[in-house]
């Protein structure tokens, strides 16, 4: 019975390879985003180095050209080179796709500390508020503050941040009222602590994890919201190359040159998917579900 | 705590949401950097309009006076006048409501079809080739703007094979569901990742549990197994993932109906957007907002009914 | 009774060995070299500490090890026909039918959106082509046959809505529907109040008389064991270590393993040992090399760490020991 027969020594030998796979690959989801952030972050960064043409530079001459060896994607109707456009488009989308994410995440961490931790009026009334933000559509919200507010990317960054909080909030009471019943909190107070210093000390680095995790896809949610808003007329401004213009500028021209219009919006999902893809891996890392 | 019990407070909540949502959009006009009136008209408008729309929001009224006004007005029915269009809201959105209530009803079912096969595919052949993915579709899809998914489908369904109308809603019921497909799809499209990746989590949990265990030792069919048991506990989150979602996957209509030309609540705001109609989007706005806690009060009392473990709290 | 050959043997495992993945990387192995053989009618326990390998066994039998869990070797007979050889539609024709399963924990056992009259009905749904009708009313006279009030009403209740007393019998009597010849309970009263484990086994003990059923009975709960089963299989860390009639076991230990299990049970005062638990853990994975029990056993030597025991003959038992205790007389046996 002790002795080990050969298959059972294939056996042996065959398991863990098949589990260290598994560890790999969920382990890939991690690299694999960081690596196409990576790149595509590299192939904003160096437009200038990968193209030698002004994404603003309008010949007129050449409006809507097909793709050729001089404009890879064609031009637009304004004989802008489509490609270049694109990569520059990219630095204006992913970096204010990021940088709206940070004020949101601020604000609304504190807003959910303070609640779950407080409770008692102070949660009630965030509470109300949250959900009275929660009941209304993201981009009807967003719209209608842009809209108020006048276009603009600084209109951009109000309207987000009024309308996104409301997710960390949440997120982070849920966790602060968890780890109020987990006892650590409890623990720290019955050794003296001060209600400041539980908080800081003891809560904030579990439940920013959580919010971490979340501000990836956030930040996908946010280019979204910047892509379309640019698609309605309301984002970043003309001639500022934009994912969102590019498209709605192209869509006239849907039927005889579509990628106008697929291009940009492919260059968003793979932002999306790198950006995505880095979320999963943390939060999988983290071991913790989603 | 009894059902009725339950179903008081959950009322109460929403009523008190309701208010929020007026106080929310009541205050939009307030943000509007400078003379709200001026700001709103533009440059070129004379005085007499900037005096009008003053007279119109009270804006001349201390603020509580104003809010209250607003809410007698809302109560009383009364969505204000379209500066643009010289005539009520109330019609305008009355028209335009059942194109996009009928849009999400389209889409959401064509989402549940398509993810509840999906997902019991991917949690049952749990590790192997279809479910790694169905896995990347959360992740491409939810990278995906809405209206873009709505691009695609034009471009291959409908410009290529013409085999749905590019846009526009027809007049007669067989021209609307005709028009609806392609944007229905498209608000699918949107939707069916979240859907797909709560439920294949869930179906995941469910199917490692002991009841599951119990059943098929049983004797149970596998089908029975996987629908009457798995499948059904796996609906309850579905539900609200769907309700927490709504704001989400209500928000993208907006911007598809615009993609495909079709008259609804989106596109009434979006025009109004244009227009600098600042009536009709207001109006609107506070019309999704209702219509959004509406949803999801009912979500909640359909999750009391289906779920017998919800009334008795958390 | 012990000794005697099982030529009616309605269950038969012989020989299994069962891994599960590992935390790390690789398998372990839980289970080994399993033997066991239960005649019509006959009760048997399965004891040991909770890791041993019991819940193991139980899920084996009925085909329902865990995702990644693997039967390396062996083969568990049921009344001639080979369970782990069986196609799904052919097993499906024997669980539920023809062997019942009392779970441990009847809430996580019961579908939570279920009404409990269904769930008893639909066992008999599924195994006799009777109506919605027949199949609640079998349902309703199978809660009464385990002795619940108002069933009429209590037919009608979701799991959550009832006691845990009530829930456990709503699953023996899901597990009796079909009038099983064997019936798999897994700690059928761990998880009750204490006042509410003695009717369950009451009940247990008298359903087995009327319907004339095989039990294997798992439990780490000695004297329901010694109440209930003829025959016992103490179990540790994968390996059956000591089996015999639960007489001879019970009265005298011959495994150390036994001697300490039984001595650190409160209800066990036929054993004349110090009643304190046994120190140590038990270790996570099967021994291939020693006795699995040496690092905890006053009696181990070199032998016991270097030299696996094997499980043999002991006058009236088996036994896997180098070094098996001396028998004390009882005082009182």
């Amino acid at each position: 019975m002790s002795e080990l027969t050969e298959a059972d020594l294939t056996r042996a030998t065959g398991r863990p390879r098949a589990l260290s796979r598994h560890r790999w690959l969920r382990n890939r989801q991690l690299t694999f985003g960081l690596a196409l952030l990576v790149l595509l972050i590299l192939l904003f960064a160096l437009a200038p180095v990968i193209s030698s043409q002004n994404p603003n530079y309008q010949d007129l001459t050449q409006p809507l050209a097909g793709p050729s060896s001089a404009h890879l994607l064609g031009t637009d109707n304004l004989g802008r080179d489509a490609f270049t456009r694109l990569l520059y488009a990219g630095r204006i989308d992913l970096s204010i796709g990021i940088a709206a994410v940070i004020a949101p995440f601020i604000i609304g961490t504190i807003l959910g500390l303070l609640a779950g931790y407080l409770g008692g009026w102070v949660d009630a009334v965030i509470m109300r508020v949250l959900e009275t933000v929660f009941a209304f559509p993201f981009y009807v919200l967003v719209i209608a503050i842009v809209f108020a507010l006048g276009s603009g990317i600084k209109s951009i960054f109000i309207a987000i941040t009024a309308v996104a909080w409301v997710s960390y909030t949440r997120i982070v009471r849920g966790e602060v009222l968890v780890a109020k019943r987990v006892g650590y909190v409890q623990a720290a107070k019955a050794a003296g602590l001060s209600t400041p210093r539980i908080l800081l000390r003891h809560l904030t680095p579990n439940v920013l994890t959580q919010a971490l995790v979340y501000a990836m896809s956030d930040i996908v949610m946010t280019i979204l919201a910047i892509v379309t808003l640019g698609f309605l007329g309301l984002g970043v401004q003309p001639p500022t190359a934009e994912w969102g213009s590019m498209m709605q500028d192209g869509y006239q021209y849907i039927s005889i040159h579509p990628w106008l219009v697929t291009a940009p919006g492919i260059a968003v999902v793979l932002t999306g998917l790198a950006l995505s893809m880095i979320g999963d891996g943390i939060a999988k890392e983290l071991g913790r579900r989603q | 705590m009894t059902r009725t019990r339950y179903i008081a407070a959950r009322l109460a909540q929403a009523v008190l949401v309701l208010v929020g949502v007026t106080i929310l959009t009541f205050l939009l006009i307030h943000i509007v950097p400078g003379n709200p009136a001026r700001t709103i008209l533009g440059v070129h408008a004379t005085a007499r309009a900037v005096h009008e729309l003053d007279q119109q929001f009270g804006l001349n009224q201390s603020l509580p006076a104003q809010l209250w006004a607003y809410f007698d007005r809302i109560i009383h029915g009364n969505l204000g006048t379209s500066y643009y269009y010289h005539s009520a809201v109330g019609p305008l959105i009355t028209s335009a409501l059942p194109v996009t209530v009928l849009l999400i009803a389209f889409g959401t079912i064509l989402a549940i079809v398509v993810a509840v096969p999906l997902s019991l595919l991917a949690a049952t052949k749990q590790g192997k080739v279809p479910d790694h993915l169905l896995r990347l579709v959360p992740m491409v899809g939810l990278g995906m703007p809405p209206f873009w998914i709505g691009f695609v489908l034009l471009i291959l369904l409908s410009l290529d094979l013409r085999l749905f109308p590019s846009g526009g809603y027809g007049s007669t019921f067989g021209q609307h569901v005709q028009g609806l497909v392609l944007p229905a799809i498209t608000v699918a499209a949107g939707t069916m990742p979240l859907l797909v990746r709560s439920l294949r989590a869930s179906l995941i949990e469910i199917l490692d549990s002991d009841f599951i265990r119990a059943a098929t030792a049983k004797g149970l069919s596998r089908t029975r197994v996987l629908f009457r048991h798995a499948l059904r506990n796996a609906l309850l989150p579905m539900v609200s993932v769907l309700a927490v979602n709504v704001s989400f996957w209500v928000g993208s209509t907006v911007v598809i109906e615009q993609v495909f030309n079709l008259p609804g609540l989106g596109n009434l705001m979006l025009t109004g957007v244009l227009n600098r109609d600042f009536q009709v989007v207001q109006s609107v706005a506070l019309v999704y907002g209702v219509m959004i806690v509406i949803v999801n009060l009912g979500a909640d009392l359909l999750y009391s009914y289906i779920d017998p473990r919800v009334v008795l709290g958390e | 009774m012990t000794t005697a050959p099982m030529t009616t043997n309605l269950l038969e495992i012989s020989d299994l060995s069962v891994t599960m993945p590992g935390r790390d990387s690789g398998s372990v192995k839980v289970l080994e070299g399993f033997d066991l053989t239960i005649a019509r009618g006959e009760a048997v326990g399965l004891v040991g500490e909770s890791g041993c390998g019991k819940t193991t066994t139980l899920l084996s039998i009925l085909g329902l090890l865990p995702r990644g869990a693997r039967v390396e070797s062996g083969a568990i007979t049921f009344d001639g026909v080979d369970l782990l050889r069986c196609t799904r539609r052919q097993l499906r024709t024997i669980l539920g039918r023809r062997i019942g399963v009392i779970w441990q924990d009847p809430l996580a056992a019961l579908d939570p959106v279920m009404r409990v009259g269904d769930q008893i009905a639909e066992v008999i749904r599924a195994h006799d082509d009777v109506g919605r009708g027949r199949a609640m009313q079998r349902a309703k006279e199978l809660m009464r046959q385990v002795e619940m009030p108002d069933v009429e009403q209590l037919a009608r209740r979701y799991p959550h809505e009832l006691s845990g007393g009530q829930r456990q019998r709503v699953v023996i009597a899901a597990a009796i529907a079909a009038s099983p010849e064997l019936l798999l309970c897994d700690e059928p009263t761990t998880a009750l109040d204490v006042t509410v484990q003695d009717q369950v086994l009451g009940l247990l003990g008298r359903l087995r008389e009327e319907l004339g059923v095989a039990l294997v009975l798992v439990s780490h709960d000695l004297a329901v064991v010694g109440e209930m089963c003829d025959r016992v299989s103490i179990m540790y860390s994968g390996r059956i270590v000591e089996q015999g009639s639960t007489d001879a076991v019970f009265e005298r230990p011959r495994h150390h393993y036994s001697v300490g299990l039984l001595a650190s049970s409160p209800d066990i005062d036929r054993v004349g040992v110090r009643p304190d638990g046994i120190p140590g853990l038990p270790p996570g994975s099967v021994s291939e090399s020693s006795c699995a029990f040496a690092d905890r056993c006053g009696s181990a030597d070199e032998r016991c760490r270097s030299e696996l025991p094997v499980l043999g003959r002991l006058g009236d038992r088996l036994v896997a020991c180098h070094h098996p205790a001396v028998v004390r007389e009882s005082v009182n046996g």
